[in-house]
C-alpha cells in the first residue's frame, strides 16, 4: 500500500494532495510526532502552495509512526465538543481545537493550571476548588461555569470529567465542555416568561389548534374563578360568549393561521356566575420545530374597569357637551396646543362656523387694546398651571364689543399631568356699567356739600362722607360706630325714637326740618331726609340719611315770610277801606233807589273779595312751605260748620244753588276756620268749573270714626291723566278748547295741606262731561297720625 | 241802635274815613283818631263811647296794650271792643288781651254790623 501510494505521488503536490494524504482537513493540517508533541501546524488557506515531494516523503515517513494516533487526534482535535485530557493530578495535558475556541486560549496556554485562566472571574474559585477536589476524590467532576476570553466574550458551559484507569490505577483525566450559553439563555428566558406570564395583570392560557385548553395562570384562575386542573382539557369555547363565537371566532382563528396573531375584544363569559367579562384579547400562535401550528397561545385583559371608566367618560363627555351647549355662558376647553372645543353658545356669540375649532384664530375677537393682555395673561397660568382669569372686550356678532370675564380652570389627568383648560367666559357688560355707575355714584355721594350718611337699624353710624365731615365737624373715624343721637341736641332727643320707629316701618321722612348739634356744639337749622335701605329680600337693613344746612335758607325764609306778611298786612289796609267804602256806597244806591249803581258797587265788592283770597293764599302757601300754618284745634259742630260756608258762600252767589244733602250729627276737634277754608276752596271750585251747571251738592255723612264732606258739581270733570297732579301746587286744570279759569292755583294745595295735617284724606271722582266730586275725611277723635302729624309740620 | 257813640281807632286815614261813613249812615255817632296812647284815653274821657273798634298793631303802639289798659281801669272796663287786624291769625292774641271779639281785615259790612248791634244790644252778660 505503501508503493502504490508513492509511485503515485507526482514532484509536486497540493494541498489538497496532502490532506487527502495525511486525512485530514485541507485547511488546518496539525502533527503530532511519536511522542505527541505537534510537529506540523497551519498550512494556510493559499490552495496554490506546492510540497517538494521529498519533503512529503520525508514527512510521511514519521506520519507511519504516528498515523493511528494522528487519526484518533484529529477526531478529537475537530470535535464539536471541547476535549481536555490531564493527569493524574488534575494538570492539563491536552486541549482541542473547540476547548481553544471556547476559552480563547492557545493549547499552550492551557498546560498545566493554565487552562484556569479561562475561566470567568465570578466562577473561577469555584470551579478550580471543585475540579481538584474531584480530581483528588477521583470523582467524577459535573458543573456549570462560565469561560471569559482574553477579549471579554463569556460563554456559558458545561463541563464534566471522568478518571481514567489504567490497570486500576488512575492515570488521569478525560473531559468535556459543551457550550449551553443558549440552553442557558432559553432557560432563563423560559424563567423570566413563566414569572412575568403569572406577573401579568392578564389571564394567560394556551390552546392547542382546536382550542382545547393546555394552559391556565393564576390570573385567568382568578378571573374566571376556575382552577388551571379545572380548566385544563376543556375548550376555549366554554369561556367566550355565545355571540363571539358566532360571528367572529372563525374569522379571527383563520387570521391566525394565516398571520400568526389576532387581537380584539372579546367578551368572555364565566359560566358558574353568569358573570360577562368584556377583555382585549391577543392570540398566537405556537409552533413546533418544523413550523407547524400546534395551538395558541390567548391573552386576556380583563377591560371592565376601563370599560366603565370610558363608558362614564364618554357619558360625562357627552353630558359636558349638552351642559355646554345649553349654557348661557360662553364654554371652552384649551389643550396644550390651543383650542379644542367651544360650546354652540361660543359660536353663536361671534357669529362664526369654523370647520375647525382648534385652528381657529379666536384672538381676533378680542378687542385690540385688549388682546395682548389676554395672551399674556393666559400664557403666564399656562406656564404655572394656575387659574386663568381676564376681563377683556369681545366682539359680538353685531359688531358691538361686550365687556366679558373668563375664567379657565386647569385640568389635569389621573397622573396629575396638566392638560390645558376649561372655561367659561361671560357677559359683564351690565355688570362693568353697574360697576361704573356704583362708583360714579360713589363719588357724587363722597363730593357732595350734603352731609350723607347711613344707619343700620339700630340707629348706628355705618357711613359718612365729606359733607357730612364739612356739616358737623366729626370725622369719619369718630362717628363710625356711633348712633345718630349724637348729633341731636337736648331740644331734638325725642327725634331719635321717632326716626327708628318710622325706619322700622320703612317709612320715607322726606324733607324733614329740624336741628343738629355739631362737634363744637353749635346749632345747625338743618333739612333731613331718611329713606329705608333694603336689602335683595326686600327687608329694611338700614337707612340712608342727607342733612342738609338750611340756616341761611331759614333765615331767607323767615325775610320772606316776614316781607310777605308785610306785603299783605299793606295790600289788606287799602283794601278794608275800599271794601267798607264800596259797601258804604251800594247802601246809599239802594236807599235813594239807584239800583244800577248798586249794582257795579256789588261787583266791585266782589273782586275785591277776590283779591283778599289771592292774598291770603299767597300768606297760606308762603306758610304750608315752611310747615308753619298755624291750627287751633276747637270742638265744633260739623253740621253747623257746613250750614254757615253755605249760607255765607250762597249770598254772593247767584250762579249755582248751593244744595245740602245729610247730617253728621258730630263734634269734631279741629281747626274750624281752617276746615271752612277747605269747604270754602272746593265750593269755590266746583262753582267755577260747571259755569253751564245750575247745582252744587254738598253732602255729609258719618262713617266708622270719621266724617265725610263731599261736593258735586256738574261740570266739565277731571281727565284722568291730570287727576293726580290736581293737589300739586300752582297746578290748573288745562283745557285748550275751554276758557281759562282765574286762580293761582293754590286752593287745593292748600286744602289738601290742611286735611292730611287733621289725619285725614282728600281726593275725587270724576267723569267728562258729567262733573267731578271732591270728598275730604276727619277723623271725629284726634288720633295717633293727628299726634305724630305735629312732629312734622311745626 | 240811634245815637249810640263808637271810637274808631286805626293808623290809617283811609280806613277811618270809611269807618265814619259806614257808621254814620247806620245812625251811630262815630268819632275817630289815629293817635294812640293818652291821645285815645282823652277821647274815651271826652267823648264817653258805648263801643270802641281798635286795631290791633297800631304804629308806634300795640293796640292789645290799650286793650288791657281800659280792661283794667274801672271806669273803661265795660266798654265793649272789637279788634281789628290784617293778620287773620291774630284772632287769639285779641281775645287774650281782653278784647270782646275780633274782626280780619277786610271784612263784610254785614258781619260787622252783626258784631256791633250785639256788642250793644246788651244781650250778652
Amino acid at each position: 500500500m505503501k508503493n502504490t501510494q508513492q509511485n503515485k505521488f507526482p514532484e509536486l503536490l497540493t494541498i489538497k494532495d496532502v490532506s487527502t494524504l495525511l486525512k485530514c482537513h485541507p485547511t488546518t493540517l496539525r502533527i503530532w510526532d511519536k511522542n505527541g508533541t505537534l510537529k506540523a501546524l497551519r498550512i494556510g488557506k493559499r490552495k496554490t502552495r506546492r510540497y517538494r515531494r521529498e519533503d512529503v516523503e520525508k514527512f510521511i515517513q514519521k506520519y507511519d509512526l504516528i498515523e493511528e494516533q494522528t487519526q484518533n487526534n484529529t477526531l478529537v482535535e475537530f470535535a464539536p465538543v471541547g476535549i481536555f485530557e490531564t493527569d493524574a493530578k488534575g494538570d492539563c495535558l491536552f486541549v482541542n481545537k473547540r476547548w481553544c475556541e471556547l476559552a480563547g486560549l492557545t493549547p499552550e496556554q492551557a498546560l498545566g493550571q493554565g487552562w484556569v485562566q479561562a475561566l470567568h472571574p465570578e466562577d473561577k474559585e469555584r470551579v478550580f476548588r471543585e475540579w481538584y477536589e474531584a480530581a483528588k476524590a477521583r470523582k467524577e467532576f459535573v458543573s456549570e461555569y462560565r469561560f471569559r476570553t482574553p477579549k471579554g466574550k463569556v460563554t456559558w458551559l458545561q463541563g464534566s470529567g471522568i478518571a481514567l484507569k489504567s490497570k486500576g490505577k488512575v492515570t488521569g483525566h478525560l473531559g468535556t465542555i459543551t457550550d449551553i450559553s443558549e440552553q442557558k439563555q432559553t432557560r432563563e428566558k423560559m424563567e423570566y416568561y413563566s414569572h412575568l406570564l403569572e406577573s401579568l395583570s392578564e389571564a394567560v392560557f394556551s390552546t392547542d389548534t382546536k382550542l382545547t385548553i393546555l394552559s391556565w395562570n393564576k390570573i385567568a384562575e382568578k378571573i374566571f374563578n376556575v382552577t388551571e386542573k379545572e380548566a385544563m382539557g376543556k375548550s376555549l369555547d366554554t369561556f367566550v360568549d355565545v355571540e363571539f363565537i358566532d360571528t367572529t371566532r372563525d374569522d379571527a382563528i383563520k387570521q391566525l393561521m394565516t398571520k400568526r396573531t389576532w387581537s380584539g375584544e372579546v367578551i368572555f363569559v364565566v359560566r358558574k356566575s353568569g358573570k360577562r367579562i368584556p377583555a382585549l384579547s391577543t392570540g398566537s400562535v405556537v409552533q413546533d420545530a418544523n413550523e407547524k401550528h400546534i395551538g395558541f397561545v390567548t391573552t386576556v385583559l380583563d377591560i371592565t374597569d376601563r370599560k366603565q371608566v370610558q363608558e362614564k367618560l364618554k357619558e360625562s363627555e357627552s353630558r359636558f357637551r349638552t351642559l355646554a351647549d345649553s349654557s348661557p355662558v360662553l364654554m371652552w376647553v384649551n389643550g396644550l396646543k390651543g383650542c379644542e372645543f367651544v360650546n354652540k353658545v361660543y359660536l353663536e356669540f361671534l357669529g362664526v362656523q369654523p370647520d375647525n375649532v382648534t385652528k381657529f384664530d379666536w384672538a381676533q375677537f378680542i378687542h385690540p387694546g385688549d388682546r395682548q393682555m389676554y395672551v399674556d395673561k393666559y400664557l403666564q397660568a399656562f406656564k404655572k398651571h394656575k387659574i386663568f382669569e381676564a376681563q377683556f372686550r369681545f366682539l359680538r356678532a353685531d359688531k358691538q364689543y361686550r365687556w366679558m370675564k373668563s375664567v379657565g380652570l386647569p385640568r389635569f389627568g389621573t397622573n396629575g399631568e396638566f392638560l390645558g383648560y376649561v372655561g367659561s367666559t361671560f357677559d359683564i357688560t351690565d355688570l362693568k356699567q353697574a360697576e361704573q355707575e356704583t362708583q360714579k355714584a360713589a363719588a357724587m355721594i363722597e363730593s357732595s356739600d350734603d352731609a350723607i350718611f347711613s344707619l343700620d337699624t339700630k340707629g348706628i353710624i355705618t357711613s359718612w362722607n365729606k359733607g357730612a365731615e364739612h356739616l358737623y365737624g366729626y370725622s369719619k373715624n369718630e362717628v363710625l360706630g356711633k348712633t345718630t343721637a349724637l348729633l341731636m341736641p337736648p331740644n331734638k332727643k325725642d327725634d331719635f325714637p321717632m326716626i327708628m320707629k318710622q325706619l322700622k316701618r320703612g317709612k320715607t321722612i322726606d324733607h324733614y326740618e329740624t336741628q343738629r348739634m355739631t362737634k363744637d356744639g353749635l346749632i345747625l337749622e338743618v333739612a333731613i331726609t331718611i329713606s329705608p335701605i333694603k336689602n335683595e329680600a326686600g327687608q329694611i337693613i338700614g337707612a340712608s340719611k342727607i342733612a342738609r344746612d338750611i340756616t341761611e335758607r331759614k333765615k331767607l325764609e323767615q325775610r320772606k315770610d316776614d316781607f310777605i306778611a308785610l306785603a299783605s298786612h299793606e295790600l289788606k289796609t287799602p283794601v278794608t277801606s275800599l271794601k267798607m267804602f264800596s259797601q258804604a256806597l251800594e247802601q246809599r244806591f239802594k236807599k235813594i233807589g239807584d239800583l244800577q249803581s248798586a249794582k257795579y258797587l256789588t261787583t266791585m265788592n266782589k273782586q275785591l273779595d277776590k283779591l283778599t283770597e289771592l292774598v291770603n293764599g299767597l300768606l297760606d302757601l308762603s306758610r304750608v312751605q315752611q310747615g308753619k300754618l298755624e291750627y287751633r284745634k276747637n270742638k265744633f259742630s260739623v253740621d253747623d260748620l257746613i250750614h254757615e260756608t253755605l249760607q255765607n258762600i250762597q249770598r254772593i252767589t247767584d250762579s249755582h244753588k248751593i244744595i245740602s244733602d245729610g247730617q253728621t250729627r258730630q263734634k269734631i276737634v279741629a281747626d274750624k276756620d281752617r276746615v271752612g277754608q277747605v269747604l270754602i276752596n272746593l265750593i269755590n271750585n266746583a262753582i267755577k268749573y260747571s259755569p253751564d251747571a245750575k247745582e252744587v251738592i254738598i253732602s255729609s255723612k258719618k262713617v266708622d270714626s270719621q266724617v265725610i264732606i263731599s261736593v258735586k258739581d256738574f261740570g266739565m270733570g277731571i281727565p284722568k291723566s291730570e287727576q293726580k297732579k290736581i293737589f300739586d301746587r300752582f297746578f290748573q286744570v288745562n283745557n285748550p278748547n275751554a276758557k281759562t279759569y282765574p286762580g293761582l292755583g293754590l286752593g287745593l294745595y292748600i286744602s289738601r295741606e290742611i286735611v292730611t295735617r287733621h289725619g285725614g284724606k282728600i281726593w275725587l271722582e270724576s267723569k267728562l262731561n258729567k262733573g267731578t266730586t271732591f270728598y275730604f275725611s276727619l277723623p271725629i277723635a284726634q288720633t295717633e297720625e293727628i299726634k305724630r302729624s305735629k312732629i312734622t309740620s311745626k | 241802635m240811634k245815637n249810640k257813640k263808637i271810637l274808631v281807632v286805626d293808623d290809617d286815614e283811609a280806613i277811618l274815613e270809611a269807618f265814619e261813613l259806614t257808621l254814620t249812615d247806620a245812625d251811630y255817632i262815630v268819632e275817630t283818631t289815629a293817635k294812640n296812647g293818652t291821645v285815645v284815653d282823652n277821647k274815651i274821657e271826652k267823648f264817653h263811647p258805648d263801643l270802641i273798634v281798635l286795631d290791633l298793631l297800631l304804629s308806634g303802639s300795640d293796640g292789645r296794650n290799650i286793650t288791657r289798659r281800659l280792661k283794667s281801669d274801672p271806669k273803661t272796663k265795660n266798654i265793649p271792643i272789637i279788634m281789628i287786624s290784617a293778620h287773620p291769625n291774630a284772632k287769639k292774641s285779641a281775645l287774650e288781651a281782653g278784647a270782646e271779639d275780633f274782626l280780619a281785615k277786610p271784612f263784610e259790612m254785614t258781619v260787622l254790623m252783626k258784631k256791633i248791634n250785639y256788642l250793644l244790644s246788651g244781650k250778652r252778660k
